[in-house]
């Protein structure tokens, strides 16, 4: 027998998803007053009337498809995201609209506040995993440029500089320094002519073809950066797609993975709140898989 | 007039390419002579430490404590050989106290003797931060004395390679397999 809670949600779900669907029955006399409008094209007074009626109808199509939708993402977050988190580590908090603040990201230094002049983000959460307290939220930091034509007219261009995850987990091994990693972009010869240069150079020439190592003390570097976690970093690396930033500082890691991925998100492809639970879960896993990756955990470093 | 240019312009190449080129060395030995004072803190580290823990076994056990500490043999500003023998010794004189602990169990459940224990274990990981950072001071600047044409300035200038600090004797030891 199928469980009384998820049959609720199921029909909830179906509920606002049936709400969703609806809402784009408005299109049919849009379209309906469009067509006369055109039929209507001879005469000036019923084209413009049916026109603005059309218009008006399109207006009200997307306010009721837009407040639809919001329902259905607001239902997964707080039904299902939320209770996954819940279920999954202990003091787990979670909040949509909250993110990461800026002044903890840009303290970092792995990104410019100068440089990065528009911070989005959402899906906020904390907890504990295996002792580890960690935050985490998605962040959006996009550069933008204003520039001005020959006749006068000013453009502007964004482009993004980070989109994905930023994650931040405890570090039981105490330093004093900060010390910043970065995946390379390029690798291979041409990578020196492209990466930023590293200030240390570790014994593993693949861990430095891999990463740009910017370290205030050489010592607090190797002390981080022993052989096996230099190994955990590298298969972390293999295992999730997307450009990887370290940044160990007062007691934390601090893990970015640029994968241009808004996580945690809903989808009209959505059919079941079991298939709800298995994406979510996913999307959860990157916390638990990079605890367990980088072995932070280990009692080695308590 | 066009030849005494360019000689002078071949001249002064050379000449900029080698006050670079020695700075260079001269920047790399700086680095090592930083690294091996990063040893000879850690080692001091770890001796302090090492010396607490005996004055707390001596409680316990007073003759083998003493013979332990008359075995490790430790001063500022030991050469790189010396600090590997009394880096060696100082891991003996650990893995003693440990052996000589188990005999005394309340020695080891004494907090003093357990939070020493830890404090040994994070020294012991900066003394192999300083050796790593060493040893790849001394790597690179030894590739660099031996690269042409940076040969050619290290040679004239009588550098010579420098000695790495080894992994303790005791610790290359710990990989033998026996059947």
């Amino acid at each position: 027998m199928e469980n009384p809670l998820l049959q609720s949600l199921e029909v909830e779900h179906s509920l606002l998803k049936q709400k969703y669907n609806k809402s784009f029955v408005w299109l049919i006399p849009c379209a309906a007053l469009i067509l006369l409008a055109l039929a209507f094209a001879q005469y000036q007074v019923p084209f413009i009337i049916l026109l603005f009626c059309g218009i008006v109808f399109v207006i009200i199509t997307i306010v009721l498809a837009v407040k639809a939708r919001k329902r259905l993402s607001n239902f997964f977050s707080e039904k299902v995201v939320r209770v996954c988190f819940e279920q999954s580590f202990d003091n787990a908090v979670y909040n949509k609209k909250m993110r990461i603040s800026d002044s903890v990201v840009f303290g970092t230094g792995l990104f410019s506040s100068h440089y990065c002049d528009e911070v989005s983000g959402s899906d906020y959460a904390s907890g504990t995993y295996k002792d580890i307290n960690f935050e985490q939220s998605d962040l959006t930091l996009v550069h933008t440029e204003t520039h001005t034509d020959g006749e006068g007219n000013t453009h502007t261009d964004r482009s993004i500089v980070f989109k994905g995850r930023w994650l931040i987990f405890d570090f039981k091994k105490p330093f004093s320094t900060d010390l910043q990693l970065i995946e390379k972009e390029v690798s291979g010869f041409f990578g020196k002519l492209f990466n930023k240069k590293s200030n240390v150079e570790t014994e593993s020439i693949e861990f430095n073809n891999k990463f740009t190592i910017l370290a205030q003390d050489a010592h607090n570097a190797f002390y981080i950066l022993t052989p096996h976690f230099m190994e955990y970093i590298m298969s972390t690396e293999n295992r999730i797609k997307g450009r990887l930033y370290f940044c160990f500082q007062g007691g934390k890691v601090h893990v970015a993975v640029h994968n241009m991925k808004d996580s945690l998100e809903y989808s009209s492809n959505f059919k079941t709140i079991e298939e709800m639970q298995r994406v979510a879960l996913s999307d959860i896993a990157l916390i638990t898989e990079l605890i367990d990756e980088l072995r932070l955990c280990d009692s080695l470093y308590k | 007039m066009g030849w005494f240019i360019g000689i002078g312009a071949v001249v002064l190449i050379i000449l900029v390419w080698y006050i670079s080129t020695l700075n260079s060395l001269n920047h790399a030995v700086v680095k090592i002579d930083e690294a091996k004072s990063g040893i000879d803190v850690a080692l001091t580290k770890r001796f302090d430490s090492l010396t607490k823990l005996l004055d707390v076994t001596k409680g316990f056990a007073e003759h083998e404590a003493r013979v332990i500490s008359e075995s490790v043999k430790f001063r500022k500003g030991m050469s790189v050989p010396q600090m590997t023998e009394a880096a060696s010794q100082m891991s003996d004189a650990f893995t003693r106290i440990n052996a000589l602990a188990e005999a005394y169990p309340q020695l080891t459940s004494a907090p003093v003797f357990g939070n020493l224990q830890r404090e040994i274990v994070d020294v012991e990981e900066h003394l192999q931060a300083a050796r790593r950072l060493y040893n790849s001071n001394v790597s690179s600047y030894n590739m660099m004395i031996v690269t042409f044409p940076t040969s050619i300035v290290a040679n004239g200038r009588g550098m010579t390679k420098r000695e790495f600090f080894e992994a303790e004797a005791a610790k290359r030891s710990d990989v033998k397999m026996q059947f």
